[in-house]
Parts: structure tokens; C-alpha cells; sequence
């Protein structure tokens, strides 16, 4: 055998896949049809569920640059001479700095990343070189902090019946899957992390009395054999004739025998 | 639609349509099929095709926003789908055991049975090849694209490209001819 005829062979192979048809359009079809479906979901879905949680995530941390920003806007400004002049030594300027950026801090509302002029007082007011920073009064409440704004960025989350559906049903029995997969992996925590995102959607979901047994077998795998034990006691009281028993009970015997 | 057929001048940037996003079901009615097979190829077993697809589709959707416009799209959506299929492959529980059968392509006459077995030959050689390696392989030898192109698609250097496709090629041509001197014994 040459190596032309091992390279034809390999290369009649490749030949043969690249004559692949196409899939059929019944497929093409069905598959649209589940995209469109998924992307119709209201935001509790499990795929918009693990999005929203990422860009929460991020939208956190977005929401901590503005307060850094106006920390940084805040040191250039410039300072009150008076603090500088009797400050003689780099510790006290150190000091009088923080005072200043503290007191500042509390005008500078949490998510707000407009300018810290806006929040000062109007310039008529009298020049903050008469007193010194670091003897001014400790800071009470503006106005910005009580404005409408400020309310209007706090809302009031109330909770809203969870209708069940067959959509609903798989996203849990999807959470339910991906915490039995991280504690098959040794991941337990990321399995706990599951199980209370799904008693945190849906408490009284029909995957509940699974979440619950699940969770005492990985709080026993964590080694966490106190907590584990009061959950099973909550457990036998409200699933008594539950066929996770057993299982349960083996699990927190075989977590009490490893060293 | 054959594969591969068009690789090329999709790589080229769509001018018509350069100012505008694309819509998802444009994108699917373009990419769909291509899709499909590349995943395929990639090692993604027949059961959970759809899912694979359903996945690339729902995440092209959220990513659309990210899409540069005067970029082609097709390569776009191939770097989502390698990304799906590396995923699919390194989850856990793909290297469980399932009993299910694939479903099988019907089977008309002498030549295409021979192709159609061929196919599942070269889907099962491909899926002994390690991922990153088989992705360079697959996006090069049946899909098309240049060494560049692939590098692109994949987030690699280039180099790093070459170096699998000289690996995979290897590895392909080796189980094949074992494949081979099996068969002929």
C-alpha cells in the first residue's frame, strides 16, 4: 500500500461528506419554530434567566464606576486651601482629603454619573475656603437623596403567582438537571447555587420535592452534616411518604463515614 | 444546498447589506443548513442536532447586536456554532451512555448506500480527532476556509491554526487507513 493509496481513501471519505445534503425542511421548520418559541419567553425563562443573571452581574459592577468616577472627580477638584494650610504634615492632608471625599460622597447619589457640580451648592453660597473641610459638620441627607429620583430608581418588587405552564416546568426540571449535573462532577457548590436559584423562582415548583433532597445530598457532600440534618427533619415533615427517603438518608450516612 | 459551496464569497463582506443588521430569519434561512452539517461534523450526535442549532440561533440573536455590519455573516455564525459544539463536547453528560440509536439516513440504491456509509465513516473518524484540532480540520478541508479564515473564525493564531490541521490531518489519514486495512481484511 502507498501512501497515495492511504491519502485517496481518506480523501474519498472527505469527498463523500462534502456531498452531504442538506437537512430536511421539515427540521428547518421545526427548529425555527423552537427559536422563535425560546426567544418569545418572558425573562424567567431558563436561557433568559442565566443571560439576565450574567448581565445583572455586570450591570452591578457598571453600576460601581460612576461612585469610583465621582470619587476621582472629587480629589481633583481642588481642595479648600485652609484644609492644605493647616494640614503640614502628609497625614493630616491625608486626612482632610478623606473628610472631604466622605462628605462629598454623601451628595453624590449611588448610580448617578453626572457631574459633581450639579450637587454643590449654587455659587452664591459662601466659598469653602472660610472654614475648613475638616471642621464642617458631619453630613445629613440632601435634597437630591430624598428628589423623586431617587425614589423612582427604587422599586418596589412585588412578587407575582407563578403561572404554570409546560415552560415553566422544563426551565425548573433545567435547573434541577444542571445542579444533579454539578454534584455528578463534584461541583457542589454550583449545585447549591442551582437549588436555591430554583427554590428562589420557584418555591412551590413542581420539581420541589426534588430540590429539596437534592439539596441535603449536597449540603452533606459539603460536609455541612448540622444544616443537612435540619433539612431533613423540614423534609420528612413535608413529604412523608417520599421515595427520596432512603437515598437521602444513605447520602448523610455515607458524608458522616468519610473522614 | 451543498457544503462548502460557498464558503468563499461569503467571506466576503455583503455590501447590500452592509449598513443594515441582518434579521434572525434571514440569518437562519442563509445559515441554517450550513449550520447544521458543521455541527454535525463537529461530533454533535444526530439527537441533539436540533438542540445545537436551536442554541447557535438563540445566541446569534442575543449576540446580533455585537454584529459588525460590514463583516460577512456566515463566518460570524460559524465562530458561534464551534463555540456551541466545543461546549457540547466537553459537557458531562455527553460521555454518558445512551442507548437511543441515530437515526439513519435512508438508503435508495447501491451508490448512495456506499456514500451514505462512507459519511458515517468520516463523521466517525472525525469525532476520534481531538475538538480544537477537528474544528481547524472541519473549517478548512469541508467547509472551505482558508488557514486565516479559520483562525479568524476560531479566535486563534494563526500558527496555532496550522499546527492543528497538520495534527488533524495526520490523525484523519491514520484512522483512515486503519479504518481501511480493516475493512480489507
Amino acid at each position: 500500500m502507498t501512501n497515495d493509496d492511504r491519502t485517496s481513501f481518506a480523501q474519498s471519505l472527505l469527498d463523500a461528506e462534502r456531498e452531504r445534503e442538506s437537512p430536511p425542511t421539515d427540521v428547518e421548520r421545526r427548529v425555527l419554530a423552537r427559536v422563535h418559541t425560546t426567544l418569545a419567553l418572558p425573562e424567567r425563562s431558563m436561557a433568559g434567566a442565566l443571560y439576565n443573571d450574567a448581565e445583572q452581574t455586570r450591570q452591578r459592577r457598571r453600576g460601581d464606576r460612576p461612585r469610583l468616577w465621582a470619587m476621582i472627580a472629587l480629589l481633583l477638584r481642588p481642595l479648600p486651601l485652609a484644609a492644605f494650610g493647616t494640614g503640614a504634615s502628609l497625614g493630616v492632608t491625608t486626612v482632610v482629603i478623606i473628610k472631604h471625599v466622605n462628605q462629598q460622597r454623601s451628595v453624590v447619589p449611588r448610580r448617578a454619573a453626572a457631574p459633581p457640580t450639579q450637587k454643590t451648592k449654587p455659587s452664591t453660597a459662601a466659598p469653602p475656603t472660610t472654614r475648613p473641610a475638616a471642621n464642617r459638620p458631619a453630613s445629613r441627607p440632601t435634597q437630591i437623596e430624598r428628589s423623586p429620583g431617587k425614589q423612582h430608581l427604587r422599586k418596589t418588587t412585588t412578587r407575582q403567582p407563578q403561572r404554570m405552564t409546560s415552560v415553566t416546568a422544563r426551565e425548573e426540571a433545567q435547573l434541577i438537571e444542571m445542579a444533579s449535573n454539578a454534584m455528578a462532577r463534584g461541583r457542589n457548590s454550583a449545585a447549591l447555587a442551582a437549588l436555591r436559584s430554583h427554590r428562589g423562582r420557584y418555591p412551590k415548583g413542581v420539581y420541589a420535592e426534588e430540590r429539596d433532597a437534592l439539596t441535603i445530598m449536597v449540603l452533606a457532600a459539603l460536609q455541612r452534616p448540622n444544616q443537612a440534618k435540619r433539612e431533613l427533619v423540614r423534609f420528612r415533615k413535608r413529604y412523608r411518604d417520599s421515595l427520596f427517603l432512603d437515598k437521602i438518608v444513605r447520602a448523610l450516612q455515607d458524608a458522616r463515614a468519610r473522614p | 444546498m451543498k457544503m462548502g459551496s460557498s464558503a468563499q464569497s461569503t467571506m466576503e463582506p455583503n455590501k447590500e447589506s452592509a449598513k443594515t443588521t441582518p434579521d434572525l430569519d434571514q440569518i437562519y434561512r442563509d445559515c441554517f443548513a450550513s449550520v447544521h452539517r458543521l455541527l454535525r461534523r463537529l461530533g454533535a450526535a444526530e439527537r441533539d442536532l436540533e438542540d445545537l442549532v436551536h442554541d447557535v440561533f438563540v445566541v446569534a440573536h442575543r449576540r446580533l447586536a455585537d454584529f459588525d455590519t460590514t463583516r460577512p455573516i456566515r463566518p460570524w455564525i460559524y465562530g458561534i456554532a464551534t463555540r456551541v459544539a466545543i461546549a457540547y463536547s466537553r459537557r458531562a453528560y455527553q460521555q454518558r451512555v445512551d442507548i437511543r440509536p441515530d437515526v439513519e439516513q435512508q438508503v435508495v440504491d447501491h451508490a448512495s448506500a456506499l456514500r451514505v456509509e462512507r459519511q458515517q465513516l468520516a463523521i466517525r473518524l472525525l469525532s476520534a480527532i481531538p475538538i480544537d484540532q477537528r474544528t481547524v480540520f472541519v473549517l478548512h478541508e469541508l467547509e472551505g476556509y482558508s488557514v486565516k479564515e479559520v483562525a479568524a473564525i476560531t479566535d486563534t493564531p494563526v500558527n496555532t491554526a496550522f499546527s492543528r490541521l497538520r495534527l488533524a490531518r495526520e490523525k484523519f489519514d491514520a484512522l483512515a487507513e486503519e479504518a481501511r486495512r480493516r475493512g480489507a481484511q
